[in-house]
């Protein structure tokens, strides 16, 4: 006659619920533990067949390739301090390109004050060109 | 009655068969290129095995879902590191197991402080009230049972009824001996009717 123990461990090594050794059988007829340890198992096996069955969604492909795209090719706004970056170039560059027109300006009108002055002065006779204009012009009467 | 198949219509079909049904190696070796397609191809080869696994560690879809994409995303961003000494399988597998292991481990704290208070329905609409109560009573003890495994003999449980591999893969995947596996199953097997006939 098999022992609860020798059931038990012959129990744990049962692949297959369909095929049950005849002195299993024999046993269970008369002990009610092992019986309901069986049940137990039986019980479990038809709990991972239930969840083993269950069918992963087509999508997660789809999810896990776009999540793994987005990490190759990271867009300008997932790249915060790229975008901090560019943004300082952006406002320095702005600073000084104000500061360099303006520059340009003032030498612009220094030389043309320079020229002025140079015909004035060392011209022989400074400002007749200008007189005569005003003279013969009749806008202002 | 068929014909016999000439030599150069087998080499056809075996060229279509590469073609068609490119393997692992190549495909990880195109992957570690940079190539998102081949990964994609292991990905639809493997998500179904991977998501059974999950299954086993959280006995949940939706947490099986997200846990099976953050293993392939895992996977692809630790690719460079495979060095081709086991199988992409073998490799993938262990990623999965230890990282289910992980998230068990975030859940039970989870559950410990109160967040994840979920009750699963495994949707068994014709049965009636009481039938439904003792099942889902069972459900929740086989669970409970399955969690309180040890790690080992919880990644052995599961490669090995889950995802039905033999006692030689589950073993390369735990990096132990197929004899040791063995006695990991056997030992998980008894502490579960242990604790299922309490």
């Amino acid at each position: 006659m098999m022992k609860c123990k020798d059931f038990n461990s012959q129990l744990a090594m049962l692949q297959d619920m369909g095929e049950i050794p005849a002195e299993m059988q024999e046993h269970m007829k008369h002990c009610d533990s092992c019986n309901e340890a069986f049940e137990k198992t039986h019980l479990l096996f038809d709990f991972v067949k239930e969840e083993k069955s269950q069918k992963v969604s087509p999508f997660v492909t789809t999810r896990i390739m776009g999540q793994i795209e987005r990490v190759e090719k990271p867009s300008w706004f997932t790249r915060p301090a790229l975008v901090v970056v560019m943004s300082i170039a952006v406002l320095v560059l702005g600073f000084f390109s104000a500061s360099l027109f303006s520059a340009q300006e003032s030498s612009k009108l220094a030389d043309s004050t320079e020229i002025i002055a140079t015909d004035y002065f060392f011209s022989e006779n400074p400002g007749s060109q200008l007189e005569e204009i005003w003279l013969n012009s009749y806008s202002y009467e | 009655m068929g014909r016999a198949i000439s030599t150069s219509e087998l080499t056809i079909t075996v060229i279509f068969y590469m073609q068609t049904n490119p393997k692992d190696s190549d495909l990880v070796q195109q992957a570690q290129d940079g190539q998102t397609e081949a990964f994609s191809v292991l990905v639809d080869r493997y998500r179904q095995k991977v998501f059974q696994t999950c299954m086993g560690f959280l006995h949940n879809t939706d947490d099986a879902e997200d846990l099976t994409q953050e293993i392939f995303v895992k996977a692809w961003n630790a690719l460079k590191s495979f060095d081709g000494r086991a199988a992409f399988s073998t490799w993938l597998y262990r990623i999965a197991v230890n990282k289910a292991i992980n998230q068990t481990r975030r859940n039970k704290l989870r559950s410990f402080t109160g967040i994840n208070d979920e009750v699963t329905d495994s949707g068994f609409a014709d049965d009636d009230a009481e039938s439904k109560l003792l099942r889902s009573e069972q459900r929740a003890q086989i669970k409970s049972a399955v969690n309180r495994l040890k790690s080992n003999q919880k990644k052995a449980f599961v490669l090995f009824y889950y995802q039905e591999l033999s006692l030689i893969e589950v073993a390369e995947i735990l990096e132990m001996s197929p004899k040791a596996t063995e006695s990991l199953i056997f030992r998980s097997r008894k502490k579960l009717q242990k604790l299922l006939s309490r």
